[in-house]
């Protein structure tokens, strides 16, 4: 008798701790959408770059990922840079006069690129629109061909890149990605007015780029947890 | 065998009463949480650092931080003061010698003032499967003063923010925000924008 309720009050204590043990050891989230994992996304893309001393570029082009886990994706991207004056280099050549300011101008980038998506979340807008969205970190590296203005020779090379954004999700299928990127590009950045040669160096080029994001499949995955 | 039978009715019940308790835990984990009330009511103090993007001939690091009050979860109200450290940047002793041109020796000194901010989206972010955290898009408009190498000027200030709250009382801050003065140059004065990008700790102390 002495047995069989000691038995008891065990069995009783092992159920309910293991109860409680199982709660805690579930995931933060049950039933995930799975937004990335093998999906495919195709991103045509703007952008521009910002913060240059001598000359800007405009940037458009398309990329490519396909991701292997829901927080990894490789891919590609392709993009034309079309050269704009900036307002120093402007300001020079009008207060001079006569002197022209050679320049570099990227005319085509191509890179590998190596997302990761370590954060996804939902919110409201107003408390009533509700969207995904996630915070990615890129990086990645490719070819570049820089062509240079008078005394400034063509160099085309290895550019390096690195950057940060978020990706806004307007249907299951389509989202907007806004992003921050430096490409690292091996060149001479301006001549000098006495048209002395200058040695290239890595300079930066940090770009905003905007991109419409289309996944395929369309529909999302629910993870099995 | 009466015994026996009592032992197994309680231990059923017991089995079923753990069910019970299982499924009213998961009856309550919805797909989007209820929304919790995070910052109004609340002091936040927040020490935060930040850098002038925009301009090519310093490097201006700005120190400082906000202090201000939520008075809902949308809206809140504070100040501000900074701080700047500056240094020249080498593109302005390579634009003196490739080009003759001596950019004017003007930097900021510190600034102050008070803003209001506007949180219109609210949500959520798993870190998964280790945490979720409460997010805070905010638009911010402010107005104070910037003292700069050439005195005193009234500024204007808007931008936006992001606020990731790790734990009901801290939060990692990220502001961007574009700092509006006219600078009065020697020869002329010029409207200017600086972008500033800031991130901090934010505090949250409960009052109300």
């Amino acid at each position: 008798m002495r047995t069989t309720i000691l038995s008891l009050l065990f069995l009783l204590t092992v159920s309910t701790t293991a109860t409680a043990a199982d709660v805690l050891e579930e995931p933060v989230l049950k039933n995930r959408r799975v937004y990335h994992a093998d999906r495919h996304e195709i991103t045509p893309i703007l952008g521009f770059t910002l913060l240059d001393h001598y000359q800007h570029h405009v940037l458009i082009g398309v990329g490519y990922k396909y991701f292997i886990f829901d927080w990894l994706g490789v891919g590609a991207e392709a993009l034309y840079a079309a050269p704009l004056s900036s307002s120093l280099k402007q300001d020079i050549e009008d207060g001079y006069g006569t002197v022209t300011v050679s320049t570099s101008k990227i005319q085509f980038m191509a890179n590998a690129i190596l997302e990761l998506t370590p954060l996804t979340g939902k919110a409201m807008i107003l408390s009533s629109v509700p969207f995904a969205y996630d915070f990615h970190v890129v990086g990645g590296a490719g070819f570049v061909s820089v062509k240079g203005e008078g005394s400034i020779e063509d160099r085309p090379g290895f550019a390096p890149m690195f950057g940060a954004g978020m990706r806004f999700y307007v249907t299951p299928g389509i989202a907007v990605s806004l992003e921050m990127r430096d490409y690292l590009v091996n060149m001479v950045e301006a001549g000098s007015i006495d048209a002395l040669d200058k040695s290239a160096a890595f300079v930066h080029n940090v770009a905003f780029m905007l991109g419409v994001n289309f996944f395929l499949p369309y529909d999302l995955l629910t993870s099995k947890n | 065998m009466r015994t026996s039978l009592v032992l197994l009715s309680l231990l059923w019940s017991c089995v079923a009463w753990a069910q019970e308790e299982r499924s009213e835990v998961f009856d309550r984990i919805y797909v989007i949480q209820k929304m919790e009330t995070v910052v109004r009511g609340h002091i936040e103090i927040a020490p935060m650092a930040g850098y002038v993007a925009n301009d090519p001939y310093f490097h201006q690091l700005a120190v400082g931080g906000n202090l201000g009050f939520h008075i809902t979860e949308e809206w809140g109200l504070g100040g501000t003061f900074y701080q700047y450290f500056t240094m020249r940047s080498s593109f302005f002793s390579q634009v003196q010698r490739d080009y003759a041109i001596y950019p004017s020796n003007v930097h900021n000194e510190w600034s102050a003032g008070g803003w209001l901010t506007w949180a219109p989206i609210r949500g959520k972010v798993a870190l998964y499967p280790l945490a979720i955290m409460h997010t805070r898009f905010y638009v911010k408009a402010g107005a104070g003063v910037l003292r700069t190498s050439t005195g005193l000027h009234p500024d204007g200030e808007v931008g936006l923010g992001l606020q990731l709250l790790a734990m009901s009382f801290w939060s990692v801050v990220v502001e961007l925000s574009d700092q509006m003065y006219i600078e009065k140059y020697n020869a002329r004065d010029e409207f200017k924008n600086q972008f500033l990008v800031r991130a901090g700790f934010s505090f949250l102390i409960p009052v109300l």
